[in-house]
C-alpha cells in the first residue's frame, strides 16, 4: 500500500465522520436519558424549530457536562495516540508508548502533591502542578541521556525507566501517608479520569496540542526514514539529531499537557498506533493523522463505557482502556512475537 | 574532475584513532575498491565521506565543496550508500522502501509523483526485486532484502555509489549480477563507485583503482596489478596467499592457503611424483 495525498485526505475525512457519529451517540447516552432523536432534532432542526423540545436540564447536561467531557476525551485520545506513534518511531520499538520516558510518574507526583496539600481545590492547580512534574521529568531525562551533543536512544530509554521508577517510589510513599478521602482523588487521577472536564481546560490544552501535532506532522516523512535506521536516515538527507530532539520534546510536552488534565490514561498511546499500523501500514504521512483521528473516537467510546457501564457510578476511564487494552496487547505479543 | 577529495582525515570513536591522516582523490567515473583487514577503518572511511560521521581532523570535499558546508539533503542527491545489512522493524512494503531513495528530492509535505514511481520501478527491475514489490520488507530473506537496499540507493540517482560490503550476504549469482550492474552504470553513465569489500578477487575484477588500508592508514593505492601482490597482502593481512593471473581477465587472482591442509597438499604432490 503506497500513500498519496488523496488517500490521506479521504481516509482522514472518513475518520472525522466516524468521530461525529460516535460523539452524537455518546451525547445521547448516560444516566439522564436524553435520547438520540432529541439530539438529532437539536442538531438538524436548529433553524426551523428553535425550541425542539429541549428542557433546561437537557441543555445543562448536554452543554455543561457531556459535551466538554467528549471534547476533552477526544483531544486526550488523539494526543496520546499521536505521541505514541512518535515514540514508537524514534525508539524503533513498537512497544514504546507516550509514558516511556517517565512522564506519567513525573506528572503524577505533581498532581498528588497538589491534591495532598489541598491546593487541588482551587481552579486548575492540579493540572498546573502535574504539568510542572511532567516538564521536570522531561528535562531530567534529556539531561541525563545527553552525552556530548548526541542523544543516544538506548541511554534515553534507560534514563526514562530510571527516572520513572524513582518517581513511582515517591508516588507510593505519598499514597501510603495519605488516608482520608484525598486517597480517592489520587487513585482516580492515577487511573485517568475525565469526569470533571471543563471548557477552561479545553481552551488551555487545545492550542498546545494543535501546534504540537502540526510540528510532528511536518516531520512525518522524516519519521519513515528514522524508523528504517538512524544512519540510513542521515544518508538519505535527514538531520536526525535535530529532528529526534525536536519531536521527542514536542511529543513529551503535548503528553504532559493532556496528562495534566486527564490523569494517566494507559494503553491508548500503545494500542491505537498498533491497530492503525496493522490496517494502514507504516507510512507516517498516513499513520499520524489516522492514529490521531482514531484516538479521538477510541477514547470517547472508552469514556462513554466508563460513564454508563455501572451507572450511576462512574469508573475512571483508565480502567476501561486497561481492561480492553491489556488483553489486546497480549494478543499482539502472541501474534507477532515483537 | 575531482569527485571526492579526502584531505588529512583522522577519526576516532573514543580513544583510539580509527583513521589516521588519510588523503586521496577519486576522479569522476572511477571505480575504486577499498580493501583491508577487519578494523582497518574501511567502513569508518565511507561514513566519513558521506557525513554519517564527522572527521575529528581533516576535510572531505565533494565536487570541490567541503561537506561541512553542504546540507545532508544535497549530499544525499550526490552520494548513495548501500549498507552491509539493515534491520527494518516496521512493516514497510518493498516499494515503500525503494521509494525512500527519492526522499532527498521530495518537498517537506509532498508525496512521490509519477516520475519517482518510474525511477523506483526501474531500480527494482535492475535489481530483480520487482516481483516482490508489494511484500513486506521484513518477510524477505537476507539476500532479497539486500537487493531492495541496492534498489533504494539506485533510486537516489547518485553520482557516487558507496558500497559497504554490500554483497557480503548475496549468493554468487546475485553478487556478480550486482557488480556487473554497477560496472555498467560506471561505464555508461559515469557513476563513480567506491566499494568496500572483503572479496579481493571481486575488487581485482571490477575496480580501476584499489586502496589497501592497514590499521587506519593507507598502505598503498594503485591498479589491481600494483596493489594485489603476495607481499602486500602478507604485510597487511598477515597471512600467506598465492597470487596468479585470472584466466578470464588477466588480472591478479588470489588463492587462499589453508595452513591445516598445506602438508597434505605437498604430500599428495610427493606421492604423485614417482608415477610420472
Amino acid at each position: 500500500m503506497v500513500v498519496n495525498l488523496r488517500k490521506v485526505v479521504l481516509i482522514s475525512l472518513t475518520f472525522v465522520f466516524v468521530f461525529v457519529i460516535v460523539a452524537i451517540l455518546s451525547i445521547s447516552l448516560g444516566t439522564a436519558d436524553i435520547g438520540l432523536i432529541k439530539i438529532l432534532r437539536g442538531i438538524f432542526g436548529w433553524v426551523s424549530d428553535p425550541v425542539h423540545g429541549w428542557t433546561d436540564t437537557d441543555r445543562v447536561i448536554v452543554f455543561q457536562v457531556r459535551l466538554p467531557r467528549i471534547i476533552l476525551a477526544g483531544i486526550v485520545g488523539a494526543t496520546l495516540s499521536v505521541s505514541g506513534v512518535v515514540f514508537q518511531a524514534i525508539f524503533r520499538n513498537p512497544l514504546a508508548d507516550p509514558y516511556i520516558l517517565g512522564i506519567s510518574s513525573g506528572s503524577a507526583v505533581g498532581a498528588i502533591l497538589a491534591i495532598i496539600s489541598g491546593a487541588g481545590l482551587s481552579f486548575l492547580s492540579i493540572p498546573a502542578a502535574s504539568f510542572c512534574g511532567a516538564l521536570l521529568t522531561i528535562m531530567l531525562v534529556l539531561g541525563i541521556a545527553r552525552t556530548g551533543f548526541r542523544l543516544q536512544t538506548n541511554t534515553l530509554l534507560l534514563a526514562g525507566v530510571i527516572v520513572g521508577s524513582f518517581f513511582s517510589a515517591i508516588i507510593m510513599f505519598l499514597v501510603s501517608i495519605t488516608q482520608d478521602e484525598r486517597l480517592h482523588s489520587i487513585i482516580f487521577w492515577l487511573m485517568g479520569d475525565l469526569s470533571l472536564s471543563k471548557y477552561s481546560e479545553i481552551i488551555i490544552v487545545t492550542p498546545f496540542v494543535i501546534v504540537g501535532c502540526l510540528i510532528i506532522y511536518l516531520h512525518a516523512y522524516h519519521l519513515n526514514l528514522i524508523v528504517t535506521g538512524e544512519e540510513t536516515a542521515l544518508q538519505l538527507g535527514v538531520e536526525v539529531e535535530r529532528v529526534k530532539r525536536l519531536l521527542l520534546i514536542t511529543a513529551s510536552l503535548i503528553t504532559g499537557v493532556v496528562v495534566s488534565v486527564s490523569g494517566v490514561i494507559g494503553f491508548v498511546g500503545l494500542i491505537v498506533p498498533h491497530m492503525m499500523r496493522m490496517v494502514f501500514g507504516s507510512d507516517h504521512r498516513l499513520l499520524l493523522p489516522v492514529s490521531g483521528l482514531f484516538g479521538l473516537s477510541f477514547l470517547v467510546v472508552a469514556d462513554t463505557i466508563a460513564r454508563i457501564v455501572i451507572a450511576p457510578v462512574e469508573l475512571p476511564v483508565g480502567v476501561i482502556t486497561a481492561i480492553f487494552g491489556a488483553p489486546f496487547f497480549i494478543y499482539l505479543l502472541r501474534r507477532k512475537g515483537v | 574532475m575531482d569527485m571526492i577529495r579526502v584531505s588529512g582525515v583522522s577519526f576516532r570513536y573514543v580513544e583510539e584513532w580509527v583513521l589516521k591522516d588519510i588523503s586521496f582523490t577519486v576522479k569522476k567515473g572511477e571505480f575504486w575498491g577499498v580493501i583491508g583487514p577487519n578494523g582497518s577503518g574501511k567502513t569508518t572511511l565511507l561514513k566519513s565521506i558521506n557525513k554519517t560521521l564527522s572527521p575529528k581532523e581533516g576535510d572531505v570535499f565533494i565536487n570541490g565543496a567541503n561537506i561541512k558546508e553542504i546540507k545532508r539533503r544535497e549530499i544525499a542527491r550526490i552520494l548513495g550508500m548501500v549498507p552491509q545489512e539493515a534491520s527494518i522493524v516496521f512493516p514497510f512494503s518493498v516499494l515503500e522502501v525503494v521509494l525512500m531513495g527519492r526522499s532527498p528530492y521530495l518537498g517537506r509535505l509532498s508525496f512521490e509523483g509519477e516520475k519517482d514511481y518510474a525511477i523506483a520501478r526501474d531500480a527494482m527491475e535492475m535489481t530483480d526485486t520487482l516481483s516482490f514489490a508489494t511484500r513486506s520488507i521484513n518477510e524477505l530473506s537476507g539476500g532479497e532484502r539486500q537487493r531492495v537496499l541496492i534498489a533504494r540507493a539506485l533510486a537516489q540517482q547518485p553520482q557516487v555509489m558507496l558500497l559497504d560490503e554490500s554483497t557480503a550476504y548475496l549468493d554468487i549469482k546475485h553478487q556478480i549480477a550486482f557488480f556487473d550492474l554497477i560496472k555498467t552504470l560506471n561505464q555508461k553513465e559515469g557513476l563513480t563507485v567506491m566499494a568496500v569489500t572483503h572479496d579481493v578477487n571481486l575488487a581485482s575484477i571490477f575496480c580501476d583503482r584499489i586502496m589497501l588500508l592497514s590499521k587506519g592508514t593507507v598502505h598503498c593505492i594503485g591498479t589491481p596489478e600494483e596493489v594485489i601482490t603476495e607481499s602486500n597482502i602478507k604485510e597487511v593481512y598477515e597471512t600467506d596467499v598465492l597470487v596468479d593471473t585470472n584466466p578470464q581477465t588477466g588480472l591478479p587472482r588470489v588463492t587462499l592457503i589453508a595452513s591445516s591442509l598445506s602438508d597434505k597438499g605437498s604430500r599428495s604432490k610427493a606421492d604423485a611424483a614417482p608415477q610420472l
